[in-house]
């Protein structure tokens, strides 16, 4: 039809309606593709339609994608092979003895097992399903069990392989592999300050988090035996990861690689059927699906906006703030938590990086407190670990967090929502702490990814 | 070691991802009516270990799977290949120089004889200081040729030399690992049996997997033209999930043929991308039936049912514009390169109109799947109409 609007308007437009069809329940993949076609239609002509199958083919032969649907594979594979379940079985017998000892199991599975996994319901569900109910019964304060699941949980999408970061590759044209060194360093830090939280928080209040008594503890040999059980599982691990750390292969390789290697461990533990093969090929499938469907809409959506001038018309609203560079990256941080709320991950991502990157790109990060700050060059790796960081936050902030929806759906009876939103609390402090220091010390993010790269 | 020049076939790419699926799904449905009978299988199997010993016996994935430290010296072995293998791509860049060096003497000799011919010719035809010293000029650059050459000579030799001790080595490396796997061949069947015996003394706690999570149960559909999409899709969707299982086949020759067989194939990762990009696209109307699609539900979950189904009968406008306009402009891109037998601009050169159809082939079983949901709206919202004031919800 042609018609001309001013960008204003457009991206009132246009967003106003996303929001509206979004809360009347269209799924985001539709929401987005349905949107770009009209306003293809209404802005452009009904020709300019066709455009939609060239923007979609790209992602189709994309080969960096072809790794998500492999990580997938391998971590459904390994689920299947029982693995989250004894991960945290054995690290919590080694650490029964401890103060908190439950939680701090949880953490350290969650963390390894965030290593395994790219995204974050699997291993959340399944500690819901199996901490949960282990920490309620030994009276655990509820902030302390609820808080280490979901925090550890969300880890997932930060620790490499994490599908996050493949997507954030994808669209922001960045490698995969330095996106994965540099989120290392970052989810460590993370995993020991949820660590030391709850030792803190056991240590002054000693009823939160008891230790197994010693009748319950597990002799030293027993832990070694189990230790030898999990020994296949984190040598695939260090495996796929030390492949991709030292360079050797691609990550598409070693994601390939690894799907074999699940399926070794799965025999392994004695658990590799015909049935687990298909039900892992088809959480697999429907996993990719999601993904993959919210990133044709997206692309089509987003693709309009910034063809229309959009890119330039948030710059320009972000420095005429008069913000400077920091002031405006939080103002980003901000609006990611926001759209956290409402949206999933991948659709953030595929709705916010296209436009922020391109933002950050033209600014320059001279530090702040005097402190060393980010060459340019470095700059979308930096933003992207950062925002990774940022995202674990999406994830735990009331009331829409989606790690607590997950917890929630099951949690044993008892577990309250207005618990699980207190539990979110300090954690939520934690990660913004976690966030801070990657922000005022680039280094934690590019130190490792220099080191390997060079 | 040996290279490995397999390039797969188009042919067989294409009937290989029609044909696995099919087999895959004959096979589930198979031993899902066979497990109703027989006992459980025992849990180590020969049939299992033999296919890891042919697909993964280099790193001793059969002796893995059988628990035994023997694997140790498999992986040893393998380890010591791979830096081999290193070692030796780099001396052949090494080797192929100096060979290199040696032909660039040989050459620039040759030259300068037949410069040396002419300058002679010339001379005798007219002596003159000025010939004369061009003669000498041709004759000393011969000279410092020639002094080149035996040392480039001896070089390359050295080269070629280490080089084919290093390719040497690691065939005798391949060698040894072959005679293991040839020697576990016959001994498996008795390791399976004494595997079997350890393991059942031990306490077996049953350990079941999480049960397939599909949401969606055919038999709650009232309408038979749902019920046959809803077969459809579901027939689709797993048609193409088990091509994930290809994918771990292919990446792993890709990398063992790279990486122990120094002979990259240029086919893998093409084959792979494709094939999971046109998974992608038909997977769609399956995560719809599923209800996978992700949705922000904090308005949507709160609503009642009719409402909700309302609220869907209203989006599903933007719904439909989505998929019908996907439908058709991927049918005219399809069409458009079935026209010219579009092959792709790789070594591999595969077609590409098949995976362009994946587009409307897609978006039609979205359109199907869309409209079976919109019947049971439409359902929804005239049945339940009248209940809602006995229920009040």
């Amino acid at each position: 039809m042609g018609l001309e609007i001013d960008i204003f308007w457009l991206t009132v437009l246009m967003f106003g309606s996303l929001a509206i069809l979004l809360l009347a329940g269209l799924p985001l993949s539709f929401v987005t593709g349905g949107l770009a076609c009209v306003f293809l239609f209404l802005f452009g002509d009904i020709q300019m339609l066709n455009i939609i199958p060239s923007r979609i083919f790209p992602l189709m032969t994309d080969y960096q994608l072809s790794a998500i649907p492999l990580f997938i594979f391998m971590a459904s594979m390994l689920e299947r092979a029982g693995i989250i379940e004894e991960l945290f079985d054995m690290v919590y017998k080694i650490l029964g003895g401890l103060r908190g000892g439950l939680a701090i199991s949880t953490i350290i599975a969650s963390t390894v097992l965030a290593a395994m996994c790219g995204v974050i319901g699997a291993t959340e569900v399944t500690m819901g399903l199996i901490a949960l109910p282990a920490m309620m019964k030994k009276n655990y304060h509820p902030t302390i069990a609820c808080g280490s699941i979901l925090a550890g949980g969300t880890l997932g999408i930060l620790i490499p392989p994490s599908i996050l970061a493949i997507l954030f590759a994808v669209v922001a044209q960045q490698s995969v592999g330095e996106l994965f060194i540099g989120a290392v360093i970052p989810g460590l830090i993370l995993s020991s300050l949820y660590i030391a939280f709850v030792i803190a928080y056991t240590t002054v209040k000693p009823e939160a988090g008891p230790a197994l008594p010693p009748e319950e503890r597990v002799s030293t040999r027993e832990k070694v035996r189990l230790l030898g059980n999990m020994f296949a599982p984190l040598a695939l691990v260090t495996l796929v990861l030390g492949i991709i750390f030292a360079g050797i292969a691609t990550p598409v390789e070693a994601a390939g690689v690894g799907t074999f290697g699940a399926v070794v461990v799965a025999a392994m533990h004695r658990r590799l059927s015909w049935e687990n093969l298909r039900a892992a090929t088809m959480t697999t499938l429907r996993v990719t699906g999601m993904v993959l469907w919210i990133i044709f809409g997206a692309t089509l959506f987003v693709g309009f906006y910034v063809v229309n001038g959009g890119q330039a018309f948030v710059n320009e609203a972000l420095i005429g703030t008069g913000l400077g560079p920091y002031g405006i990256l939080i103002v980003m941080m901000i609006m990611l938590v926001v759209l956290g709320m409402f949206l999933d991950w991948v659709g953030i991502l595929l709705l916010a990086v296209p436009i922020f990157v391109p933002i950050m790109k033209s600014m320059s990060f001279d530090g702040v407190f005097g402190l060393p700050g980010v060459a340019p060059h470095e700059l979308p790796l930096w933003f992207g670990i950062v925002y990774m960081v940022n995202m674990q936050m999406s994830f735990l902030s009331p009331p829409f967090g989606y790690a607590l929806f997950y917890l929630k759906s099951v949690a044993p009876p008892g577990v309250t929502m207005a618990q699980i939103y207190r539990a979110s609390l300090p954690f939520l402090c934690l990660q913004i702490v976690g966030l801070s220091i990657c922000i005022i010390f680039p280094e934690v993010v590019l130190w490792l990814p220099r080191l390997v790269y060079g | 070691m040996p290279e490995l020049t397999f390039v797969l076939p188009h042919w067989l790419y294409w009937s290989g991802l029609i044909l696995f699926p099919l087999t895959a799904y004959f096979i589930f449905r198979h031993t899902a009516k066979q497990k109703a009978i027989a006992d459980p299988q025992p849990q180590i199997t020969k049939t299992l270990a033999y296919f890891f010993l042919i697909t993964g016996g280099f790193v001793g994935c059969h002796r893995m799977y059988l628990k035994s430290l023997w694997a140790i010296p498999f992986i040893a072995i393998f380890v010591s290949i791979l830096l081999v293998n290193a070692e030796t791509r780099d001396m052949r860049e090494v080797a192929s120089e100096a060979k290199n060096q040696v032909v660039l003497i040989e050459n620039k000799i040759k030259r300068a004889e037949k410069n040396l011919a002419k300058a002679e010719e010339r001379l005798e035809n007219r002596d003159n200081d000025r010939n004369r010293k061009k003669r000498d000029k041709v004759l000393e650059k011969l000279e410092a040729a020639k002094v080149q050459l035996e040392p480039a000579k001896a070089n390359n030799e050295i080269e070629q030399q280490e080089y084919a001790d290093f390719q040497k080595n690691a065939t005798i490396l391949g060698g040894i690992l072959l005679i293991l796997i040839l020697f576990d061949a016959t001994q498996i069947p008795k390791l399976v049996a004494r595997r079997n015996e350890i393991e059942k003394q031990a306490m077996n706690e049953v350990f079941s997997g999480p049960v397939d999570e599909s949401k969606y149960n055919l038999e709650q559909e009232k309408f038979g033209f749902n019920r046959f999409v809803g077969r459809l899709n579901g027939f689709c969707g797993e048609f193409v999930a088990y091509w994930s299982a290809i994918a771990v086949f292919v990446y792993y020759y890709e990398v063992v043929s790279r990486y122990v067989f120094n002979s990259p194939t240029n086919w893998a990762h093409e084959s792979m991308f494709l094939m999971f990009g046109m998974q992608y696209l038909i997977a769609g109307g399956f995560v719809l039936r599923e209800g996978g699609h992700v949705r922000v539900d904090v308005l949507y979950t709160n609503l009642s049912n009719r409402t909700k189904a309302i609220f869907d009968l209203i989006t599903s406008v933007f719904f439909f514009i989505f998929v019908i306009a996907l439908l058709i402009s991927g049918w005219t891109f399809f069409t458009d390169a079935l026209g010219q037998r579009e092959v792709s601009f790789t070594e591999w050169g595969i077609q590409y109109y098949p995976v362009k159809l994946a587009l409307p082939v897609g978006a039609a079983l979205l359109i199907l799947q869309g409209v079976a949901q919109l019947l049971n709206d439409i359902d929804k919202i005239i049945n339940t109409g009248n209940e809602v004031s006995q229920h009040g919800t």
